[in-house]
């Protein structure tokens, strides 16, 4: 009546060999992904509901966008994000946890390895604490049955986060041979980025300056190299969230190029390629957005080098009479065009303006077509129609580094030196010849500025909802700039509700509180 | 591709071929002149042999307590004449010397009398006591009918024998109270789920054991061919199968298989065959329609005027292709039309047995075959039976038996066909002008060419399996009334899976094409000692004490590999080593024993009085250390009261009343192994391109994991009215279910989802009653009804956390364990209503859903449990007629009651999809059925879901049946001993209170109804035995 199980390892062996013991580790790394997999993930809540997006003719999730009830705790997007990252906090806190018992491995070597469970594990909470506040603080493996759970303070997740960061700062190595892996810098760059949204300036222009000035870190000649993805490794990337074009590797892989992409497979000339993604509209840039990205179209070539207006004819079955195939089908032009302009292209190319997408600042039309953010291009997925995207994530930049050390030290009162970082940036974003037209001083410094520096430089990369938020703005510009959010949008969404399915299989549910208002 | 709608009368004429090439033209129309002149003559062939004097002859039938026999029926054997007693039992017919006459009355014993010279025939009949001398197969042994203690159902061969099924579980449907059989789909090949009372475990199984010729079953209803057997019987209260111990709680049917009888050799042939077609259409929108809906979803967002059609509004909304299938004008495509065809069945076996005293065989070969209603869709099954018994000396004994079976499921498509023959847009267009197939049907990517799986050839899917269950036995009488068992057994299955989807499959979508292979080996091997004292003292004491100790051990082992971008299509799945990537390779091993001791002793006072007690201790591997060894004990009591003295008075009306009360303990051992240990999983994540596999522990550990425990009571009644003309069976039985093996779900705070304890309760109680009545019974007519009832409701009594809800996974307290909980729909939000809608965030068109708390939102909290899949009742009726050499019999089955959600009852809200046609709300059209159509929406818009829950009662003709027994003396004649011709139907009408009649039922525990014709099965066939 013994039972023996051949088919897989004795956990508690395993874990103390070296193999094992590096394998948990790189089991932390796999939630990370969640942010990016499957239908129901994580993009509505970073990017609906701000300034710089709305909703598309894709209408799931567009409750954050326009703030109404359906944000309530059984919204399956919040356990989307919760239930995965949970998981991902228990992997690093058994890691953690089992760390003393290593039998294969030196002391030291056991410890640059935990400093990256330690690192992601500050990486989870940050997201999580920014959505739904004092979350449940788990710092250890749990072994037996659990089925209670007390909320933290915003002030003690956020004190564990950087002392996590501290520690893995401390002991990981400033380089990695298999890139993805957490390393020094990267601790780094996150602390600055939590110590910028902790309003702990002085410490967050310190952590960027160190990113900036302390490794071969650079920023890329061209903006544009950053988002082709043939490019998955290079020196502006601190850390990047990997996926694969091996689809063993690839798990249920990054799903962003999907939502960002408009109907253009409808257009007289063309049918779904892959270079082209495949369209789902769910977000669409709102007015403000788009004007503000094309206002200094002329210098800041950013708009140009991420962004997709002119899509080439690829089907010989609906060319127009005058079009050939690689002929422009249409094009996006983000001012008015002239009627008769229009007319004149008629049987060449169609032509599609900011008033046939905005009536002021009202979406209008269909909302399917767009011009299509391409930071999240993918045209290396298995097939036309495949969900399953390959594409990295790059989830540190140091780009970002110059931006946060910028902000901190204005609010420091260093505004010149503070300039001087921007500039490095937006230099580099400038069409040849136009650097110096890009550059600002000290006096152009406002919060507001940066807010528009970062919607130009990071735009699209998850950041915002979290920086007008760190920033007291997410209200004023949300209400001011996307229409959308303007009937609900009131001091409570600044927390997301915590998940009914976290609640319900509580034992102490009474004592358990709700984020207020939900 | 061409249309496929063609009647394969090849196959379906096959059976009838055969039966005329046993009925030459001349013998065939001699019978008929001779039926004929019999009929004219009024007299039969035997009253026309000589010109013997008929004269009156009377007489008295009585019982053989002398007391009078009225309505007895008395014929001249091969004549039609014949008469009936009066209400003295008195009679007068006309006979002759020599003549036979037949005296029979139901429930008493036929007697023929042949007439010599006297005038007078008195005649005394005895009590047909047949149906209780019946023998009952229970667990590790027989019983007489009439000594059965607990709760036991039968269906012998003959109740099933000339219907054609394609397995066994479609010819149990209602007949047996307390089993509900239903069908886990339509298609060829697939099989059924059966439950006994109800369901009682979330997670361990709640199918019942099947034993058949002794050893435990676990392959699929498929594997066994119907006609192979000769008795089901199921055991459902716990006094009945505690002595199965750790596997008896779900109940267990016992197939017993046909074995040989002395005699010279007789061949059997039966061979049937027939159509198979979809009951009706479903209803998606044709062209117009669609058109219409989609105009709709966007005047409901401005983006449509509201005048009736508008071209230039079209050419926004529609896409090229679509603008010219609506410049067409039309009906559009009907990809429906395009896919179903009729299929068909059949089947062909032939069996021989007969056997000396030593050695007796029945040997069996036969082929069913059945096409499906989507081309390409094929199930094939060659099944062979051995079964020997060989008489060693008075003393011993031994045998096999042996059933080996190969059976071959295949499609050509893949799951996604029957979605885009549903849901893509009939404005599309398959081909384009020049002949070249369109991979889309419009010129949306996700809109595709439903048939594009044919058209390219792009898929393929292969199940083959291989099993056989063998038996060996040998028996020896060490004293007359001690007798020693052994058997062995193994059972094995092999299986393959095979998938090959090439770039233009709907699976694939333009993928690089894909191909796995997974394949399973699995084996279970059985030891089991049987040793039986079985005597009886002064006539009156019987005692039989059974004794069993048995070892059970099974071995699963899988492997498997799929791979992708295959460079040559089509090598399908036979070259996976050609692809360039090999996305998973796997293999696994489950091992598994059972360890067994049982005791069982019954002890009967006069059949009047009876006792049967039993325990089994079971060692599972599964379980924890602490856990390894259950017991499980019952007692059961019966009194036959009828036997009394008292119960003289009521004899003439009551003929049989036994009582029955029985409590019993059982365990459900069926969770997966190796769940006392936890377990870690695989993680899957790479680094720039290269591997960066890791593992962490999913499973959180639980050391007292033990088997879920039955207790079963179970209060039963056996009757039989009007000397046995009317007997039947009730129980009702009250189970309480504990210890359940649950996955309690955890707050994922800690790391995991959940972990299995064995926690919580449930209570199932029932009521079920089964009938058989003979209704009418001459000579030349008979007419009998079975009836079988049942009810049983499952409530949920406790939960991990007690009397505690699990919203999550939908278990409430009190309630069955799947119940649907959702908004209540109460309307459409109409456009009077527009200021309340708006402050739920609704507008008119909008679901109108019950904000039951009354908070002025829609919240979690306003959902409610809407129903349950479980039926109120389950009942059936079967009638059987035969009049002369016909035969009809015909049974009607209904499943009353319970709930089912049907996806395609939530209406695609946007214009992208083709959808059902409803009743839907526009500014002009306030109706309260279904919502406006809305660009804006995916199913049926906000709440959709509300919209899919049906009513699933149902009442089925489910069989009809009409035979014809050609008459002896031509098929004498030809050396066939009885040849019958007959003409059955399946689902030919249905009934249903929702609007589910089109759909295949799938009203059941197992899932929702998914959008499947219904099908309807006819077929003709014979029965030739010489």
């Amino acid at each position: 009546m013994e039972e023996v199980k051949v088919v897989s390892p004795p956990v508690d062996d395993y874990y103390k060999t070296e193999a094992g013991y590096k394998d948990l580790v790189n089991s932390t790394y796999t939630f990370t992904r969640s942010l990016f997999s499957g239908g129901n993930n994580y993009a509505p809540l970073v990017f609906f509901g701000t300034d710089l997006w709305t909703n598309g003719s894709d209408a799931s999730f567009i409750e954050f966008n326009t703030y109404n009830s359906a944000i309530q705790p059984a919204n399956p997007l919040l356990w989307e994000l919760w239930s995965p990252f949970y998981q991902g906090i228990a992997a690093c806190n058994t890691a953690i946890s089992r760390s003393g018992n290593v039998t294969e491995m030196s002391e030291e070597e056991v410890k640059s390895k935990v400093a990256e469970a330690y690192f992601l594990r500050a990486w989870y909470y940050h997201i999580l604490v920014m959505h739904f506040g004092g979350v449940p603080l788990k710092t250890e493996e749990v072994t037996e049955v659990e089925t209670t759970a007390t909320r933290a303070t915003e002030d003690e997740v956020y004190a564990q986060i950087i002392k996590d960061l501290l520690f893995a700062e401390e002991f990981l190595p400033e380089a990695q041979s298999d890139f993805g892996r957490a390393t020094k810098p990267a601790a780094q760059a996150l602390l600055a980025r939590v110590y910028l949204t902790r309003n702990q300036n002085e410490e967050a222009a310190t952590y960027a300056k160190k990113v900036i000035n302390d490794y071969s870190f650079a920023l890329l000649n061209d903006y544009a190299d950053l988002w082709r993805i043939d490019n998955p490794v290079n020196s502006e990337i601190i850390w990047s969230i990997q996926f694969s074009q091996d689809e063993r590797l690839n798990g249920n892989g990054n799903s962003y190029f999907l939502y960002f992409t408009p109907r253009y497979d409808l257009q007289p000339g063309m049918k779904r390629a892959l270079e082209n993604d495949r369209p789902w509209p769910r977000f669409v840039a709102t007015r403000y957005y788009l004007d503000l990205l094309a206002s200094n179209r002329w210098r800041d070539a950013r708009f140009d080098k991420s962004w997709k207006t002119v899509w080439y004819a690829n089907n010989e079955a609906t060319l127009l009479p005058n079009m050939q195939l690689g002929d422009t089908a249409f094009v996006y032009v983000p001012y008015a065009v002239p009627q008769d302009i229009k007319d004149a292209k008629k049987g060449e190319y169609g032509i599609f303006d900011i008033n046939n997408l905005y009536d002021g600042e009202k979406p209008t039309g269909s909302l399917e077509l767009f011009p299509q953010m391409r930071k999240y291009n993918d045209p290396l997925r298995a097939s036309i129609n495949s969900g399953v995207g390959t594409k990295n994530v790059i989830e540190l930049r140091l780009a970002e580094m110059y931006l946060i050390a910028a902000e901190a030290l204005m609010k420091l009162g260093k505004a010149e030196e503070g300039a001087e970082l921007v500039n490095v940036v937006r230099r580099r974003a400038a069409w040849p010849g136009h650097e110096e037209d890009m550059e600002v001083t000290a006096g152009d410094l406002t919060i507001d500025f940066i807010l528009e520096e970062r919607a130009l430089e990071l735009g699209g990369e998850r950041l915002r909802w979290a920086d007008l938020k760190r920033t007291g703005k997410l209200i004023e510009r949300a209400k001011l700039y996307n229409p959308a959010t303007r009937q609900n949008l009131e001091e409570k969404h600044l927390l997301r509700p915590i998940p009914s399915n976290m609640i319900d299989r509580l034992t102490n549910k009474g004592e358990f509180q709700q984020n207020p208002g939900y | 591709m061409q249309k496929k709608i063609y009647y394969k009368t090849r196959m379906a004429l096959l059976s009838l071929i055969i039966a005329v090439l046993f009925l030459p033209e001349r013998a065939f129309s001699q019978q008929l002149s001779l039926v004929a002149s019999a009929a004219e003559k009024g007299s039969g062939v035997k009253a026309a042999k000589g010109p013997v004097q008929a004269r009156e002859v009377t007489g008295r039938v009585t019982d053989n307590g002398g007391v009078a026999l009225p309505g007895v029926s008395i014929a001249v054997k091969g004549t039609s004449r014949g008469t009936v007693t009066d209400a003295d039992g008195s009679y007068s017919i006309s006979a002759a010397s020599g003549d036979v006459l037949v005296f029979s009355y139901i429930g008493f014993t036929a007697r023929e009398v042949t007439v010599g010279n006297e005038a007078t025939v008195d005649v005394a009949l005895g009590e047909n006591t047949k149906a209780l001398e019946e023998v009952v197969v229970v667990g590790y042994g027989t019983q007489k009918r009439k000594d059965i203690t607990g709760s036991v159902a039968s269906v012998s061969a003959e109740d099933f024998a000339d219907i054609p099924m394609p397995n066994i579980g479609a010819g149990l449907t209602g007949r047996i109270p307390g089993l509900d059989v239903v069908t886990s789909g339509a298609g060829p090949g697939a099989t059924n789920q059966i439950q006994l009372r109800g369901q009682r475990s979330f997670t361990a199984s709640n199918d019942p054991l099947i034993i058949v010729d002794g050893s435990p079953f676990y392959g699929s209803m498929n594997d066994i061919n119907p006609y192979d057997i000769k008795s089901v019987d199921v055991l459902k209260d716990a006094s009945s199968t505690a002595i199965y111990g750790a596997r008896g709680a779900n109940g267990v049917i016992i197939i017993t298989t046909k074995r040989g009888i002395t005699g010279p050799p007789k061949f059997m042939i039966e061979s049937y065959a027939g159509p198979q077609m979809i009951y009706g259409r479903l209803p998606y929108a044709n062209a117009e329609q669609y058109a219409e809906i989609g105009r709709e979803a966007y005047r409901a967002i401005d983006g449509y005027p509201d005048t009736e059609t508008n071209e230039q509004y079209d050419a926004v909304i529609f896409d090229q292709i679509e603008l010219e299938a609506i410049k067409r004008g039309g009906k559009g495509l009907d990809y429906q039309d395009m896919l179903f065809q009729n299929g068909h069945q059949q089947k062909h076996q032939l069996s021989v047995m007969g056997g000396s005293e030593a050695v007796k065989y029945n040997f069996s070969g036969s082929y069913f075959n059945q096409e499906g209603i989507i081309p390409g869709e094929v199930f094939d099954r060659y099944s062979m039976r051995t079964n020997l018994d060989f008489t060693l000396s008075p003393l011993v004994t031994a045998g096999t038996s042996i059933l080996l079976n190969y059976s071959l499921n295949q499609r050509k498509t893949g799951p996604g066909t029957l979605n885009q023959v549903f849901q893509s847009s009939p404005l599309g267009k398959l081909y384009e002008d020049d002949g070249t197939p369109r991979f889309t049907a419009t010129l949306d990517g996700l809109v595709l060419n439903p048939m594009a799986d044919y058209i390219w050839d792009s898929y393929r899917w292969d199940n083959k399996r291989w099993s056989g269950l063998v038996n060996a036995y040998a028996q020896v009488k060490i004293l007359p009334e001690l007798t020693y068992r052994l058997n062995l057994g193994t059972n094995f299955n092999l299986a393959t899976i095979k998938e090959s989807a090439g770039y233009y499959s709907l699976t694939r979508n333009l993928g690089t094409p894909t191909a796995s292979i997974g394949n399973t080996v699995d084996n279970l091997k059985l030891y089991e000692s049987i040793l039986t004292y079985d005597k009886t003292f002064r006539d009156k004491h019987q005692i039989t004490v059974t004794a069993v100790h048995g070892l059970q051990s099974s071995r699963i082992e899988t492997s498997g590999a799929g791979v992708s971008d295959l460079p040559y299509e089509l090598a399908r799945y036979h070259n996976l080593g050609s692809a360039s990537l090999v996305n998973a390779v796997n293999s696994n091993l489950i091992e598994t024993d059972l360890l067994s001791y049982a005791g069982r002793v019954f002890y009967g006072y006069n059949s009047k009085y009876m006792l049967t007690l039993s325990i089994r201790a079971d060692g599972a591997s599964q379980f924890s250390e602490n856990h390894k060894w259950g017991y499980f004990p019952s007692v059961a009591l019966a009194y036959r009261i009828s036997d009394e003295s008292f119960m003289k008075r009521t004899q003439s009306w009551l003929s049989d009343l036994k009582l029955r009360l029985s409590y019993g303990v059982t365990g459900n051992q069926g969770i997966s192994p190796y769940q006392t240990q936890g377990g870690l999983s695989r993680t899957v994540y790479s680094w720039n391109q290269a591997p960066g596999f890791g593992y962490r522990p999913t499973e959180l550990v639980n050391r007292d994991l033990k088997w879920e425990t039955t207790a079963v009571y179970n209060f039963g009644l056996d009757f039989g009215f009007f000397t046995g003309r009317l007997q039947g069976s009730l129980d009702i039985y009250n189970t309480n279910t504990y210890d359940l093996l649950m996955f309690r779900n955890l707050p994922i705070t800690s790391g995991y989802e959940q972990v299995l304890q064995n926690v919580g309760r449930t209570n199932n109680k029932g009521i079920e009653l089964g009938l058989s009545s003979v209704n009418i019974s001459t000579p030349n007519f008979s007419w009998n009804t079975d009836f079988s009832f049942f009810h049983n409701r499952t409530k949920i009594v406790e939960l991990y956390n007690g009397e505690v809800d699990d919203i999550g996974n939908r278990w409430f307290i009190g309630q069955p364990i799947q119940v649907y909980y959702d908004f209540k729909k109460i309307g459409i939000w109409q456009l009077n209503e527009e200021a309340e809608a708006a402050t739920y965030g609704r507008q008119p068109g909008q679901i109108k859903v019950q904000d039951v708390d009354n908070d002025g939102a829609i919240t979690d909290k306003d959902r409610v449990i809407l129903g349950s899949r479980q039926p109120d009742f389950i009942a059936n009726i079967t009638n059987r007629f035969s009049y002369k050499s016909w035969d009809l019999s015909f049974q009607t089955y209904a499943r009353w009651g319970g709930m089912t959600s049907v996806e395609g009852f939530a209406p695609f809200s946007k214009k992208r999809y083709n959808k059902m046609v409803f009743d839907y709300w526009t500014p002009s059209n306030p109706t309260n059925e279904y919502p406006r159509p809305n660009q804006l929406y995916e199913e049926g818009g906000l709440n959709g879901s509300t919209l899919t829950y049906r009513d699933a009662s149902m009442i089925s003709l489910r069989q009809l049946s009409l035979g014809y027994t050609i008459p002896k003396p031509f098929t004498e004649k030809l050396h066939i001993s009885n040849a019958r011709v007959f003409l059955s139907g399946e689902n030919l009408a249905y009934w249903t209170k929702s609007e589910l009649r089109d759909f295949n039922m799938k009203a059941d525990w197992a899932g929702d109804v998914s959008p499947y014709p219904a099908i309807r099965t006819m077929t003709v066939g014979v029965n030739l035995s010489f």
